[in-house]
């Protein structure tokens, strides 16, 4: 089973409610943290955890054997990126950062003078807490395949469930929408979008439940933070009622979150109250994914959010 | 035994009264001098157009001068990426700085030193394409 937290808006509690539910459920399965937030992961902190790097995440860039090369200049011709730079009489030159992999110069090489080369783009790594292993992707600052790193920190995850007999995988997405939140929905059991009482909570959470539904990938949304205003979370929940969302659970504003966070620890070890919040979303989350929650087709392509 | 260099030099201005400009790849103009020995033969004075782009201008302009024959760059600073295409087209870059004559009278005599390292980061932290 899979389950990926994600919301659109950044900052609504996606890592901190992620943890928290990695924690409840620890105590009775086997469970699988996955941090696809490559570019500021943020749950090994969460969990005082060390990582330890595990892989190293490679892309493609050219290896230019000039013995080759007969200065034709068809590989710059070819690089969208501007990474590589021919001037008349002179091998071509080339920028590794700026390059992203797309293999158009080796195909396009009349003579083969272009073979696979490699830079580093990224890393993952793992470590274990609180009963949870993790498994956490990282971005190499500077580079921008954020949605590379994804793929291949859940490849890597994958290999882990079987090794440790995972029962439960539960995947912290990153804010937003774009291709690293693919990459981290795709192949999901059930979505859990995080949402907070706002307007631009309001406006990402349509965006990204859009992607979920596009994806065939049930939800459920929990309200955190829903006494911030009532009346934005009435909003929330006519909304929700409307499109026959099912609210998994409303969690109230409360300082000890950020305390448990500074403390680097799940905020239900930290405060053991905060238990049944936890442990009331995994029962709706069986109650749904029990109700074999199915998408018409067709609601799907006429649906107005 | 004549030797025939072109220089190109990082300008602020349209003349050779003009200052270095402290950036390659966003100075305004671009100062292309040729030398025949020790004498200016001929220059010209081209503006940079990537100036507008915003990010990659390093590239751009390295690539731009390198396609018009610059042999030696003159400039006050030149980033990674600028000096990367240089030196793998075995370009040399002089960082020199204070007016353009000055300078080019400076090369002429044999006082500026070659550099083996860009002098700093890119100036402008835009964003990559």
């Amino acid at each position: 089973m899979k389950i990926v937290v994600t919301g659109g808006k950044g900052g609504t509690g996606k890592s901190t409610i992620t943890v928290g539910l990695a924690y409840e459920l620890s105590q009775r399965k086997k469970v699988l943290l996955v941090d696809t937030d490559v570019d500021c992961p943020n749950d090994h902190l969460i969990l005082s955890i060390r990582r330890k790097k595990i892989s190293d995440v490679f892309q493609f860039i050219p290896d230019f054997n000039y013995d080759k090369c007969i200065k034709c200049g068809k590989c710059a011709e070819v690089c969208k990126q501007h990474s590589i730079i021919f001037v008349k009489d002179k091998y071509p030159a080339f920028i590794p950062d700026t390059c992203n992999g797309c293999k158009a110069c080796l195909v396009v090489c009349p003579t083969g003078a272009i073979r696979e080369g490699k830079k580093k783009i990224g890393s993952v790594y793992r470590g274990n807490n609180f009963g949870i292993e993790l498994i956490s992707g990282e971005l190499r600052i500077g580079e921008s395949a954020s949605g590379e790193i994804v793929s291949q920190t859940r490849i890597i995850a994958e290999e882990s469930e079987s090794k440790i007999k995972t029962d439960t995988t539960i995947i912290d997405s990153a804010a937003g929408i774009g291709c690293p939140v693919i990459a981290s929905i795709t192949g999901s059991d059930y979505a859990i979008a995080v949402t907070e009482p706002s307007p631009s909570a309001l406006n990402d959470l349509k965006r990204v439940l859009r992607v979920l539904e596009h994806f065939r990938i049930p939800y459920g949304i929990v309200i955190n933070k829903h006494d911030i205003s009532k009346t934005f979370c009435k909003k929330i929940e006519l909304f929700a009622k409307k499109n026959k969302i099912p609210i998994l659970k409303k969690i109230p504003y409360s300082k000890e979150v950020i305390q448990s966070t500074i403390n680097m620890k799940p905020v239900n070890v930290y405060n053991e109250e905060y238990n049944k919040y936890f442990s009331d979303i995994l029962k709706n989350l069986e109650k749904q994914i029990l109700k074999k929650h199915t998408i018409n087709i067709k609601d799907a392509k006429t649906k107005k959010m | 035994m004549n030797k025939k260099t072109r220089l190109v030099i990082s300008s602020t201005g349209k003349s050779l009264e003009s200052d270095v400009d402290a950036r390659f790849g966003r100075c305004p103009y671009f100062i292309f001098v040729d030398l025949d020995d020790k004498e200016i033969k001929n220059y010209e004075i081209v503006e940079n157009t990537s100036v507008r782009q915003a990010g990659g201008a390093g590239i751009t302009a390295s690539e731009f001068v390198a396609k018009k024959g610059a042999q030696a760059v003159l400039t006050r600073n030149i980033g990674p990426r600028a000096f990367s295409v240089f030196n793998q087209f075995k370009i040399d870059v002089y960082p020199v700085r204070g007016k353009i004559r000055d300078a080019i009278k400076a090369f002429i005599n044999g006082e500026l030193k070659k550099v083996d390292a860009p002098t700093g980061p890119m100036l402008h932290k835009g964003r990559t394409f």
